[in-house]
């Protein structure tokens, strides 16, 4: 035999007198089995009976209302590989007959209003995304005041448990539903970098005969930080210039492997030596004598430098296949030093490190 | 009279700038959002100068109606790394002294040589046969192009008039040999 309490008829009449039947069963409290086994008709014939027994008027009661209070948007900012994300507002429902001040029960459930039967955020905002561009989230719900355990809802499905509702305010007990959106590390690693954003609509059912309800929209916002790009500099060597015979000037190439696996990459140097206009020098070690040395750059190992480096970073493509760049260097940079410089140096020994910074472009 | 003098310019007085081929290990970056690696560049730079802009030096004849000692001098470029100090050394290589020769009869006429570290050659003193002078600071440009009439350095050549009085008549050629060291 089909047992129903009293709300559990209530709410089906409710929902079957207004044509309302998705879920009826879940949103009900009505186990799904028996409720997908029984006809609607016999459902009706049973409320029917059952309401009559029960001998009062389920739209009788005066200041029966549920209240569903705001939410405020939820925005996760952004996110770079770190970890899952979960937020929880706390909010207040009511589900009471202010005339004799009882509260009943209530159900919530969310709807988004982007798609039907998906909890998901779109890349900009468009439902039309393709799934790498399309985040499913999940909500869950339990009501604080009255220890009820965590229910995951399923997008448009008022939970299976019900939850006494509270007063008008909440002004008894303090804010009793808990709304919590869990977004997992892996499904946002999956998606595009980007920003997100989905719209959602809570709605409480309860009141006397669980026929009200009150709804409340929100959005679900984050940005998804593209994949961290990577950048390697490698094969590098000092610079050697050789023996100076007496004469012209001098100019050493330092060609090197550069991978990136973002389109392009930045390039900086600088040492200590280097002056506040950018310009590059190689000092004495034992005095504070120094040697001007022009620093240039080219994005192959064709030719010496062209591209002055000061500084302002300069850019180059790099290998986006391989780390080491399969052997072979691809960049060059230029190291010029004028004859009449050298000549007026002091004698002694000169050294100066040079950094290279390379970063994603 | 004609008196010449010839300057020998010594190959070693120019020293080349090394520099070094040493290496001291450059830094690789690693796969990272940014990477860094480092590469020393180093150089030495030895000592070095030079001396260019050197003249022969011609007396006039000098005879009967000439009286008196005469000085003839010129003005040339002493480059040196660093405009730090050098010295000169002079000497004679054809002899121990400063002198001059006549090929016909082998007589000699000794001359004083005076130094200064000026092209005019205002402050010059009386050096020392084969001695080192030392000076303060030479010229960063190999062409002294930095200085007045692109010369920084001038000697002076005096002859006694008793020396010429003593010389039998004929033409008298010596060399006077400048060696530059860095200090």
């Amino acid at each position: 035999m089909l047992s129903l309490n009293r709300e559990q008829l209530s709410c089906i009449s409710s929902r079957l007198s207004t044509g309302i039947d998705t879920g009826l069963a879940t949103a009900c409290g009505v186990k799904s089995t028996l409720t997908t086994s029984v006809p609607r008709q016999l459902l009706g014939i049973l409320l029917l009976s059952s309401t009559l027994s029960f001998g009062e008027s389920v739209n009788a009661a005066t200041g029966n209302v549920v209240t569903v209070e705001s939410l405020t948007s939820f925005n996760f900012g952004t996110w770079n590989d770190s970890g899952d994300l979960t937020a929880s507002q706390l909010s207040c429902i009511t589900s009471e007959n202010t005339g004799n001040g009882r509260q009943y029960s209530y159900w919530v459930k969310v709807d988004s209003r982007d798609t039907i039967g998906a909890f998901a955020l779109y890349r900009n905002g468009n439902p039309a995304s393709p799934a790498s561009s399309t985040v499913a989230i999940s909500f869950k719900h339990r009501d604080t005041v009255h220890g009820s355990s965590v229910v995951t809802l399923l997008p448009g499905d008022y939970e299976s448990d019900s939850h006494l509702g509270a007063n008008a305010g909440c002004s008894v007990d303090g804010a009793n539903s808990e709304l919590t959106i869990e977004i997992s590390a892996s499904e946002l690693a999956s998606k595009s970098p980007g920003y997100y954003e989905g719209n959602f609509e809570l709605t409480g059912m309860g009141g006397v005969n669980a026929n009200q309800n009150d709804s409340t929209i929100f959005s679900v916002a984050i940005t998804i930080e593209g994949a961290s790009q990577q950048v390697k500099i490698s094969r590098l060597d000092d610079v050697s210039f050789g023996a100076y015979g007496g004469t012209g000037a001098r100019q050493s190439s330092e060609r090197f492997c550069v991978y990136s696996s973002a389109a392009s990459y930045r390039l900086s140097v600088s040492s200590p030596s280097q002056d506040s206009s950018g310009n590059f020098y190689l000092p004495s070690v034992n005095s504070t004598a120094n040697i001007p040395v022009a620093v240039s750059f080219i994005d192959n190992i064709g030719g010496p430098g062209s591209i002055p480096v000061s500084n302002s970073p300069v850019s180059g493509l790099g290998d986006s296949n391989s780390e080491d760049c399969l052997g072979t260097d691809n960049a060059t940079l230029t190291f010029d030093m004028d004859e009449q410089s050298l000549r007026s140096a002091a004698s002694g020994d000169y050294l100066e490190t040079f950094t290279i910074m390379i970063e994603p472009e | 009279m004609n008196l010449k003098n010839i300057f020998a310019l010594p190959s070693a007085t120019f020293f080349a700038i090394v520099l070094s081929s040493a290496a001291f290990g450059a830094g690789q970056g690693s796969l990272n959002s940014t990477s860094t690696g480092s590469s020393d560049l180093s150089l030495t730079i030895n000592d070095s100068v030079m001396i260019t802009g050197l003249n022969d030096v011609t007396f006039p004849a000098y005879g009967a109606a000439n009286t008196g000692d005469i000085a003839q001098g010129d003005a040339f470029c002493v480059y040196r790394n660093g405009q730090n100090g050098y010295n000169i050394t002079a000497t004679n290589p054809n002899g121990s002294e400063f002198s001059i020769t006549s090929a016909a009869t082998g007589d000699t006429v000794q001359y004083t040589l005076a130094l200064d570290e000026s092209a005019d050659a205002s402050s010059a003193n009386t050096v020392a046969y084969d001695t080192a002078i030392s000076f303060t600071s030479g010229s960063d440009e190999v062409d002294c192009g930095d200085e007045t009439s692109s010369v920084n350095t001038a000697f002076e050549i005096r002859i006694a008039e008793q020396e010429i009085r003593d010389a039998t008549s004929g033409t008298y050629i010596g060399t006077l040999q400048l060696v530059l060291a860095p200090e």
